[in-house]
C-alpha cells in the first residue's frame, strides 16, 4: 500500500509556513517526499507552469486577502493550468465548510476539514487515487475532445456497474451532447435520474440537451424546477440567461446572471454579468460590473487584461473617450503593451480618437491594429478590429471581419453575441442617419 | 443566553481543545499513560463539533454518490479509539448496493457519535454493518455490552442521539425521510441503526 504513494508529486499551497510544514510531515509519514510548497497563489501558479504535472494539490481556503483558495482553483481551472489527472483538495476549517461548499462554483475533488491526521490524509488520498485511476481513460478522451471515445470509455464503467457509474453517466451525457446526439444524451441523464430523481447535475444536463435541441420551454421548465430545490446552483442561472438571451429577452437574461453573482460574488461572475450587459447594450451595468471585476482582482495574478479592454470599449461606447484612454493607460502598466492586449488596445484607441475627432491618430491606430493582427480569425482581437473599422465608416471591411470571427469560433457565445450586437448597432445607426436625413 | 454568543464560546472551546489534543498527541508518543487523556480530549472535541452542527439550525444534507463499503471502511479506520478499546469489525451484507446517495460528512459524524456511545458499553467488540432494506440503506453499530435497560424506543442519551436523529432526518428522498433506531440486538448488546432513503 505504502509503495503506491512513494512516487506521488504533491504541491501544498498555504500562506502559513507552519501549516505547510505540518502537512509535509504528515505526507512524509506516508513516504511522500516529493512535496513542493507555495506560500501564495502566484508562486503556486508558477510551479504549475514550470514544474510539470502534480498528482495532488492541497490548497488552504484562506490564502490571503487578494486571492482565496477558491479563486485560485477557479483561475487554474479556467486557464487550463490544472491537468485532468491532478487531484485538487481544498483544506478548510470546520466552521467555514458550509459557506465554502455552497459558494463553490468550481468544485475541488475533495474537501479536507481541519484539523486532520496523517491517517485521514492517507485514506482520502487512497480513495481519490482509486477514483482517478478508474476514470483516467475516460478523462483522457475528454481532454482530447475525443467524445466518441469518451462514450466508449463511460460505457465500460456503466456496464461493469462500477462505483464510478454516476461520474460515467454524467460524462457520457456531456460527450453525447457535444457530438449532437441529443436523444442518447437524454438516455444517459435519465439513467442517472432513475437512480436518484433529485440529482441537480442530471436535471441540468437534461435541460441543456433540450436547450441545444431548441426546445426552450422544456429547458426553462426543468431549470426552474432545479432552482426550487437548490437556489444556489449557479450554473442553472447561466442556462436560464442563455435561454432568455436566445429569446431576445435581455432584461431577464441579465437578471438571471445578477442572481448568480449574488450567490457567488466572484470576479469571474462580475465579468460574466459585465460581458453580457455589454453585448446586450446595457452600458451602465457593463461599466460598473467591469469596474468591480477589476477591483476584485487588482494586484492578484487572477487579474485579466480583457476586463480592462472591455471597460475601455464600454467607455468609448458611452461617449467617454478620454476616460477610456486613461483605463487603457493603466492597463498597459499592469499587463504590458503586448500580445492580445496590444492588438485590442489599438482598435479601441482608434475608436476613442474618432470620438475625439482626431482622424489622423485614429487612422494611425487602425493601421497599427491591422499590423498587430497576423491573421483575422475567431478571436476577440478580430472582433474589436471589426468594431474599429465600423466606427471609422468602413462598414464593408468591418462586416467581413465579423463574419470571419464568428465562423472561426463556432459555439463561442461571447464572440457570437458581440458580433450580433455590432450588427444591431450598425443597423441602428443607419436607421438613425436615415431618419435625420444625413444619409 | 444570546445564541450567537453561545456558538462563539463553544467554537472557541472546540478550537482550544484542538490545540490541547495536538499537544497530548505528542506527549502520548513517549508516555502511554497520557493516551487516555488524549482520547478524552478527542471525544470532547467531537461532541462540540456535534453540538455546533446541531446548533447551526436547519441542516442540509449535501448528497453525493458514495460507495457504502468504502465509506464504512474509512469510518472504521479513522474513528478515534482509546488505548484499550475493543476491536471494531465490519460486516457488509452482499445485498449492499455499490453506490448510495448521502452526505458523507454528516453520516460520518453520526456513526462516530454512535461508535463513541458503543465504546462505553462494549466488552470485546463493536460491529459496524451495512445492508439494504427495501428503499433504505442501513448502517448499523452493535456492541456486545449488556444491552438497553428497560425497553424504550429512543432513550434520551442526549447530544449524540439528537445529532444522529437530525442527520438522518436531513436525508430525504421523494418525501421519505431517514430515521434512526436503538434496540437490543438479537445476539445481545445494543444495536443502533441509521436508515437512509
Amino acid at each position: 500500500m505504502i509503495k503506491r504513494f512513494a512516487n506521488l508529486r504533491v504541491l501544498v499551497v498555504d500562506d502559513m509556513s507552519a501549516m505547510r510544514a505540518a502537512i509535509k510531515v504528515q505526507l512524509a509519514e506516508m513516504e511522500i517526499v516529493n512535496v513542493d510548497q507555495a506560500g501564495n497563489a502566484d508562486d503556486a501558479i508558477r510551479m504549475l507552469e514550470t514544474r510539470g504535472e502534480y498528482d495532488a494539490i492541497f490548497c488552504d481556503y484562506n490564502l490571503n486577502k487578494a486571492t482565496s483558495g477558491q479563486q485560485f482553483l477557479e483561475f487554474i481551472k479556467s486557464q487550463e493550468l490544472l491537468p485532468p489527472n491532478t487531484i485538487f483538495i481544498m483544506v478548510t476549517a470546520e466552521a467555514e465548510y458550509g459557506s465554502v461548499v455552497s459558494a463553490a462554483e468550481f468544485q475541488p475533488d475533495d474537501y479536507l476539514l481541519k484539523p486532520f491526521t496523517a491517517s485521514k490524509i492517507k485514506s482520502r488520498l487512497e480513495r481519490l487515487i482509486d477514483r482517478r485511476d478508474a476514470l483516467r481513460p475516460l478523462m483522457q478522451r475528454l481532454a482530447k475532445k475525443d467524445f466518441t471515445g469518451a462514450v466508449v470509455e463511460s460505457d465500460k464503467l456503466i456496464k461493469a456497474n462500477s462505483k464510478w457509474i454516476m461520474e460515467a453517466l454524467r460524462r457520457k451525457g456531456e460527450a453525447q451532447l457535444q457530438t449532437g446526439r441529443h436523444e442518447d444524451a437524454i438516455t444517459a441523464y435519465q439513467a442517472a435520474l432513475a437512480m436518484r430523481s433529485d440529482l441537480g447535475w442530471a436535471q441540468l444536463g437534461l435541460a441543456r440537451v433540450h436547450f441545444a435541441a431548441g426546445r426552450l420551454d422544456e429547458a426553462g421548465a426543468i431549470a426552474n424546477g432545479i432552482l426550487e430545490q437548490n437556489g444556489a446552483y449557479v450554473l442553472v442561472y447561466d442556462l436560464l440567461a442563455e435561454i432568455a438571451e436566445d429569446r431576445g429577452d435581455f432584461e431577464s437574461a441579465l437578471d438571471f446572471l445578477k442572481q448568480a453573482l449574488a450567490v457567488v460574488p466572484s470576479a469571474r461572475r462580475n465579468r460574466i454579468v459585465a460581458e453580457a450587459a455589454y453585448r446586450m447594450g446595457n452600458l451602465e451595468v457593463a461599466r460598473t460590473s467591469f469596474e468591480q471585476a477589476i477591483r476584485k482582482t487588482k494586484g492578484s495574478i487572477t487579474a485579466q487584461a480583457t476586463d480592462c479592454l472591455f471597460l475601455a470599449q464600454t467607455l468609448v461606447d458611452s461617449g467617454e473617450p478620454k476616460q477610456a484612454l486613461l483605463v487603457l493607460e493603466a492597463g498597459v502598466e499592469e499587463f504590458g503593451d503586448r500580445g492580445v492586449f496590444a492588438q485590442v488596445q489599438a482598435s479601441i484607441k482608434a475608436q476613442a480618437y474618432i470620438r475625439q475627432d482626431d482622424a489622423a491618430s485614429a487612422r494611425k491606430m487602425l493601421v497599427r491594429a491591422g499590423n498587430l493582427i497576423p491573421e483575422p480569425g475567431g478571436n476577440l482581437a478580430t472582433v474589436f478590429m471589426a468594431k474599429a473599422l465600423l466606427a471609422a465608416g468602413e462598414a464593408e471591411e468591418g462586416m467581413k471581419l465579423l463574419d470571419i470571427a464568428v465562423r472561426g469560433a463556432p459555439g463561442n457565445r461571447t464572440i457570437e453575441g458581440l458580433a450580433k450586437k455590432m450588427r444591431r448597432d450598425v443597423a441602428g445607426l443607419t436607421r438613425k442617419a436615415e431618419l435625420s436625413g444625413v444619409a | 443566553m444570546d445564541e450567537k454568543l453561545t456558538a462563539a464560546v463553544v467554537h472557541d472551546m472546540k478550537n482550544a481543545l484542538g490545540v490541547l489534543e495536538g499537544q497530548l498527541a505528542i506527549l502520548c508518543q513517549n508516555n502511554p499513560e497520557v493516551a487516555a487523556s488524549h482520547a478524552l480530549c478527542t471525544s470532547l472535541r467531537q461532541k462540540l463539533i456535534g453540538f455546533l452542527t446541531l446548533y447551526k439550525g436547519e441542516m442540509t444534507a449535501r448528497i453525493s454518490d458514495v460507495c457504502p463499503e468504502d465509506f464504512l471502511a474509512e469510518v472504521r479506520d479513522l474513528v478515534f479509539l482509546p488505548p484499550d478499546a475493543p476491536e471494531i469489525e465490519m460486516t457488509v451484507s452482499p445485498n449492499t448496493p455499490v453506490i448510495w446517495f448521502f452526505d458523507e460528512r454528516l453520516i460520518q459524524l453520526a456513526l462516530e457519535a454512535a461508535i463513541q456511545n458503543a465504546l462505553r458499553f462494549a466488552r470485546s467488540r463493536i460491529s459496524l454493518g451495512a445492508r439494504r432494506e427495501g428503499d433504505f440503506l442501513v448502517f448499523s453499530v452493535r456492541d456486545d455490552g449488556p444491552g438497553l435497560g428497560t425497553v424504550e424506543e429512543m432513550p434520551s442519551t442526549g447530544l449524540g442521539t439528537e445529532l444522529c436523529r437530525t442527520i438522518a432526518g436531513a436525508h430525504v428522498r421523494e418525501g421519505v425521510k431517514g430515521h434512526v433506531s436503538l434496540a437490543n440486538a438479537a445476539e445481545g448488546g445494543a444495536l443502533f441503526e441509521i436508515w437512509l432513503p
